[in-house]
């Protein structure tokens, strides 16, 4: 799948957290600034595991910090 | 003697005949003390928002001083013997706990004592938060193997005896309190019939949840994720025996560790919000007790009605899971 339809989502999901229609998701945004806590995150990965039917396991997240390191993942991995 | 001999001669011919756990009657109690998030944050670095927002748990009650684990399974219990009614004849005690009065012996025969039940079978079962979920398995097992017929299973826990009164990511999760039922023998088509349970456990993420140097310890993030996966997983497979779909579920009665992991298991079901029972906001998650009070104040509120078809499922330390299906019978 595209990069693009993955950060679409995490930019929907982002903006549904924070409960706004217009806040900016950049690719190198820390996950924590954007409003995203760990119990967040797991809702996230949720959310993009059922999507496109990845797996990110516990053991990915340390590598994961900014919003292009989950994407990046997501498209990795489903490759 | 010939009318033993006609009572084996009638199990020979249908060995399953009203050997299938039935609920009977539910009971609950809760300690007297109550703890508010303003509580909580008037000590420690949180706030009403914080708690509530992630949590959804607003208050928690806890053990009084002088009182244990077994007080409080005790009053449960005795909650549901009486609206058990008088011809209540149990014959085992079951106690779901993972904070016993003592490491030896076990709690529930001197919970069975207090009851007035001395000389029926009594012990304990730990599977943490599924404690309720395994325990409703060996009740369903004393029953159909014939060696009892009416179980008093009670779920009870004291985390505020173990959860590090100084950590404010654990502090507020959890209360204390008892849940009990009683089952008695009877045919798997009656209302109150247990329909089917499904269990598991992954010995592997032991760390997860643990006690570790004399404290409570929860890796928070790892465990919201595996409780989400696990209870949603163990309820698809425990539905697929019972022959419903999500959409048949009318009430789904999870273990209450906190709203939002209800919610996200439900939503993961495709089963709406309104379908979701939660108490965890008056309660906190009160382990093994957490779904049997679950189910007695739903029950007391209304919110539980005969016919109803009743999803449980739970998630804890081990790891362990459960899940178990009933319609709702009438009750008192």
């Amino acid at each position: 799948m595209e990069q693009q339809q993955v950060h679409e989502l995490v930019e929907d999901f982002v903006r549904r957290l924070n409960d706004t229609s217009d806040t900016e998701v950049p690719p190198t945004a820390q996950l924590t600034e954007l409003g995203i806590d760990s119990l967040s995150l797991v809702d996230l990965l949720f959310t993009l595991e059922r999507t496109f039917e990845v797996s990110i396991p516990d053991d990915a997240l340390p590598g994961i910090s900014t919003v292009a390191d989950l994407t990046d993942y997501v498209v990795a991995t489903s490759r | 003697m010939w009318e033993k001999s006609a009572a084996l001669t009638m199990e020979a011919c249908s060995p399953r005949q009203g050997r299938t756990a039935v609920l009977a009657a539910v009971g609950a109690h809760v300690p007297s003390i109550v703890v508010t998030n303003d509580d909580l944050a008037a000590r420690l670095d949180t706030s009403d928002e914080w708690i509530t927002s992630r949590t959804g748990i607003r208050t928690r009650h806890v053990v009084e001083p002088g009182r244990s684990t077994s007080d409080l399974a005790i009053a449960a219990g005795t909650a549901a013997l009486r609206a058990a009614g008088p011809d209540t004849s149990i014959d085992a005690v079951v106690l779901a706990t993972s904070t016993p009065d003592r490491l030896v012996p076990a709690t529930a025969p001197a919970v069975a004592a207090a009851l007035e039940l001395s000389g029926v079978a009594a012990f304990d079962v730990d599977a943490v938060c599924s404690g309720f979920v395994y325990g409703l398995a060996v009740a369903n097992g004393l029953i159909a193997a014939g060696t009892a017929r009416q179980v008093l299973l009670i779920g009870a826990d004291t985390f505020s005896t173990i959860v590090d009164p100084a950590d404010r990511t654990t502090a507020p999760l959890f209360g204390d309190g008892a849940g009990a039922v009683v089952l008695r023998a009877g045919e798997a088509a009656e209302p109150g019939a247990l329909l089917a349970v499904e269990l598991g456990s992954d010995g592997a993420l032991a760390e997860l949840i643990t006690v570790r140097d004399g404290w409570f310890a929860m890796q928070g993030q790892a465990v919201y994720r595996q409780a989400v996966t696990r209870m949603a997983g163990a309820a698809r497979d425990v539905l697929a025996r019972t022959g419903w779909r999500p959409e048949d579920v009318d009430a789904f009665v999870g273990h209450q560790a906190n709203l939002r992991i209800l919610r996200t298991v439900g939503a993961d079901l495709g089963i709406d919000a309104e379908r979701v029972h939660a108490n965890v906001t008056d309660v906190g998650n009160t382990v093994a007790a957490s779904i049997p009070l679950a189910l007695a104040h739903a029950h007391a509120a209304g919110r539980l009605r005969a016919g109803d078809r009743v999803l449980l499922s739970a998630f804890g330390g081990g790891t362990t899971w459960g899940a178990a299906t009933l319609v709702w019978p009438e009750l008192g």
